[in-house]
């Protein structure tokens, strides 16, 4: 029990690696039917029998060259940090390419052990594996597992536990490369054997980093020694391409004698679905009206029946249960009203949307571990790269849908500075969970009848200005080649209720943990600015809060919606963009034992017209702190920043002014 | 009675207030959303001691 046993988890990605990683340390990490969901190596410690085991998850990774973010990370995790065993999770349904990378790590002379992931689905196929035959051919332990059902978790890690006892004993398998390969590494291998800064490698696998033209390896060495290597060999074949040739044609045969394929030409669902979905004329169509169901589910469907059991508990049990205990026990008349108006008006004003927010994850949830977002992914390839930005560039904009923050952290996957820049700029249009109980408010206090549609079109305005910024960034800012987007699309598989409900979990608890705290303290902030001015207490329309909102007022006027409250909301919305409704809940008096709904409330400063307006300005305006401060952190410059604060500002009035303008022309 | 139950939840909800506040500015120093749950930290695998962000400029684009 002293000494720890250090795993590194490695594979592809979306082979099952964080499923894997939470079902043995019993974490619940995000975990997404699509590649790309885990950018930087995350750890978990527990016991296995006497032995104490930190495994750590690393990003999913193709390869081992050092190319993109991902591929370093991992890197340089198993050469500086040398963990007892490598876990090479491995997906069974996509052998050849999964192989690569494990030809790979048993070249880096760690100890590997094979977890075969996807079984069920591979037997389903109808397909065979000779388990004996891999594991004696790696010389490496192969388990069989099925990650989302557990049930080979003792075998796996007795496997991994008795090959780090045995690490001392470890040989890699040797990929014989011919000759010419061959003879190439033992010259290597002479030219760079008295390197002391080479020694923490593998000598065979530095070798053959060095004829690949590795260039972090490269640069350890001294120029005497880069001179003496050629490229080519005397046929003028590059050594680099000969040497993947080789790998993959080991792989092949390695193959050709372990599987037995009794599926092979048998067209699979997921193939038929691909079909019609993955249609070059009735993809897109199709996304668009799965969207729309998602919208009408979660707006027409449940979320308002849920809504108003939420409502009537806040405003009106919750609200006079806490006046009559608070004015019983003779608390002041300014305290009653903080606690009844200030905090339960407003964080009861953003809780009520609750079931909103959970029924709208449950249905993308459902989207994503089914494997269909990855599909929406390849669709979206063809437009993003029209525009000229990598498909790739999709991915940060589905999680976007979630939160802005951790969707700019993950542009970290794509491999083009421009791209990444274009991405991040672009990413706060996309439409966060935290804008979606304002849409809500103004859809059902405006457009009862057309919810769904409404909060659907804010959120294609949403996507479709981003597309368009993306397309001028790409033509004048950020200039570059699309890079082709290459990704793996899983087999469609049935979303297990566990998975949806950590993700439906892991916003419900952001939402109501952000409710318990950032915006308790704001509705408190707020409720003394709406109550005091400089000479004590004051009436809301002469409280410093209205004399900021009527000083900012002018600025919204010609978009609809010059009044102070809805200024003074939209200012507070940079704290975070649920306080927009906080704020509006607090400074109307609705809610709350007041006997008015915010909706009767709003209808006195908003038509529709302007309430449309109102809410393309929140979609497109700046975003909240939090992002602001991600962009700069991943920017790495306040100026970048500065402009993205500048031109988002400007954008939202411009096309706001547009939406409120034509509007008022059409409706005369 | 009323007076002191008064100041003992106004001190109560002002402190909380201040902290929640005060533990929200530093969470937006490292470049983390406001709210605490952590999640968007789980949900790219991002931690910070691993981060390469914070200031390190185009070395981390």
């Amino acid at each position: 029990m002293d000494k720890k046993i250090k795993v590194a988890l490695a594979g592809n990605p979306n082979s099952g690696k964080t499923t894997l990683f939470n079902e043995l340390t019993g974490a619940r990490h995000y975990v997404g039917n699509w590649p790309g969901v885990t950018v930087e190596k995350k750890e978990g410690g527990f016991e296995h029998g006497e032995e104490n085991i930190l495994l750590t998850d690393l990003p999913g990774i193709y390869s081992i060259s050092p190319y993109t973010m991902e591929e370093i990370v991992t890197r340089k995790y198993i050469i500086d940090e040398k963990p007892d065993v490598i876990l090479n999770i491995v997906d069974a349904s996509n052998l050849e390419r999964n192989l690569y990378l494990t030809i790979q790590l048993i070249e880096m002379g760690r100890p590997v052990v094979i977890a075969l992931n996807m079984m069920d689905i591979v037997e389903k196929k109808g397909i065979g594996i000779d388990i004996e035959a891999l594991s004696k051919k790696l010389n490496s332990p192969v388990i069989p597992i099925t990650a989302s059902k557990m049930g080979k978790k003792e075998e796996l890690l007795d496997a991994v536990v008795e090959t780090a006892k045995k690490s001392g004993e470890y040989y890699p398998i040797e990929v014989d490369y011919g000759k010419d390969i061959e003879e190439k590494i033992v010259d290597t291998h002479n030219l760079i054997d008295h390197l002391a800064c080479l020694n923490r490698f593998n000598h065979r696998w530095l070798s053959l980093r060095v004829i690949e033209e590795d260039l972090e390896i490269m640069n350890l060495m001294g120029s005497g020694q880069k001179a003496y290597l050629d490229p080519e060999n005397s046929h003028g074949e590059r050594y680099e391409e000969l040497i993947v040739k080789k790998k993959y044609e080991f792989i092949n045969s390695l193959v050709d004698k372990i599987v037995i394929d009794k599926s092979r030409d048998k067209e699979t669902v997921s193939d038929k679905i691909d079909r019609i979905v993955m249609n070059k004329y009735l993809g897109l169509p199709i996304f668009i009206l799965i969207m729309l169901g998602v919208f009408a589910f979660t707006f027409d469907v449940v979320g308002n029946k849920l809504l108003n059991l939420v409502d009537v508990f806040f405003s009106e049990i919750l609200a006079n249960a806490a006046f009559e205990w608070l004015s019983g026990a003779g608390v002041s008349e300014w305290l009653v009203s903080l606690v009844v108006e200030g905090i339960i008006g407003g964080v009861g004003g953003i809780l009520v949307f609750l079931p909103n927010i959970a029924t709208l994850f449950f249905a993308i949830s459902i989207l994503e571990d089914s494997g269909y977002m990855a599909r929406v992914a390849f669709i979206m390839d063809r437009t993003m790269r029209r525009i000229g930005l990598s498909g790739k560039a999709f991915i940060p904009m589905v999680l976007g849908f979630g939160c802005n923050v951790p969707a700019i952290m993950s542009t970290r996957t794509l491999e083009n500075k421009q791209d990444r820049m274009t991405a991040i700029l672009i990413n706060p249009f996309i439409s966060c969970s935290a804008r979606l109980p304002v849409y809500t408010l103004f859809a059902a206090a405006f457009f009862p009848r057309n919810k769904s549609m409404v909060v659907f079109s804010l959120y294609f305005i949403g996507i479709a200005v981003a597309v368009i910024v993306a397309f001028v960034f790409k033509r004048t800012l950020f200039k570059s080649e699309p890079i082709p987007l290459l990704i793996e699309l899983p087999p469609y598989r049935i979303p297990t209720a566990k998975g949806i409900g950590i993700h439906v979990w892991e916003r419900v608890k952001e939402f109501i943990v952000k409710a318990g705290t950032l915006i308790f303290a704001a509705s408190i902030v707020i409720w003394f600015l709406l109550n005091y001015n400089m000479g004590g207490p004051a009436a809301f329309t002469d409280s410093f809060a209205a004399s900021v909102g009527k000083f900012m007022a002018p600025i919204f006027a010609p978009l609809g919606f010059g009044n102070w409250r809805a200024s003074l909301s939209l200012l507070t919305g940079v704290v975070a963009k649920e306080v927009i409704v906080s704020n509006m809940s607090i400074a109307y008096g609705a809610g709350a034992g007041s006997g008015l709904s915010l909706t009767e409330a709003l209808s006195t400063s908003f038509t529709s017209l302007s309430a449309y307006s109102f809410m393309v300005y929140v979609l497109l305006y700046i975003p909240c702190i939090g992002v602001i401060s991600v962009i700069k952190k991943e920017t790495g410059s306040w100026k970048w920043t500065g402009f993205s604060i500048v031109y988002q500002l400007t954008l939202a009035w411009v096309i706001a002014f547009g939406v409120y303008q034509i509007g008022s022309f059409f409706a005369g | 009675m009323g007076q002191i139950l008064t100041l003992a939840i106004a001190i109560a909800l002002i402190s909380y207030a201040a902290y929640v506040i005060w533990k929200n500015i530093n969470r937006v120093k490292k470049g983390q959303c406001p709210g605490g749950c952590g999640t968007c930290t789980k949900n790219c695998g991002y931690r910070e001691e691993n981060s390469k962000g914070g200031g390190e400029g185009d070395d981390n684009l």
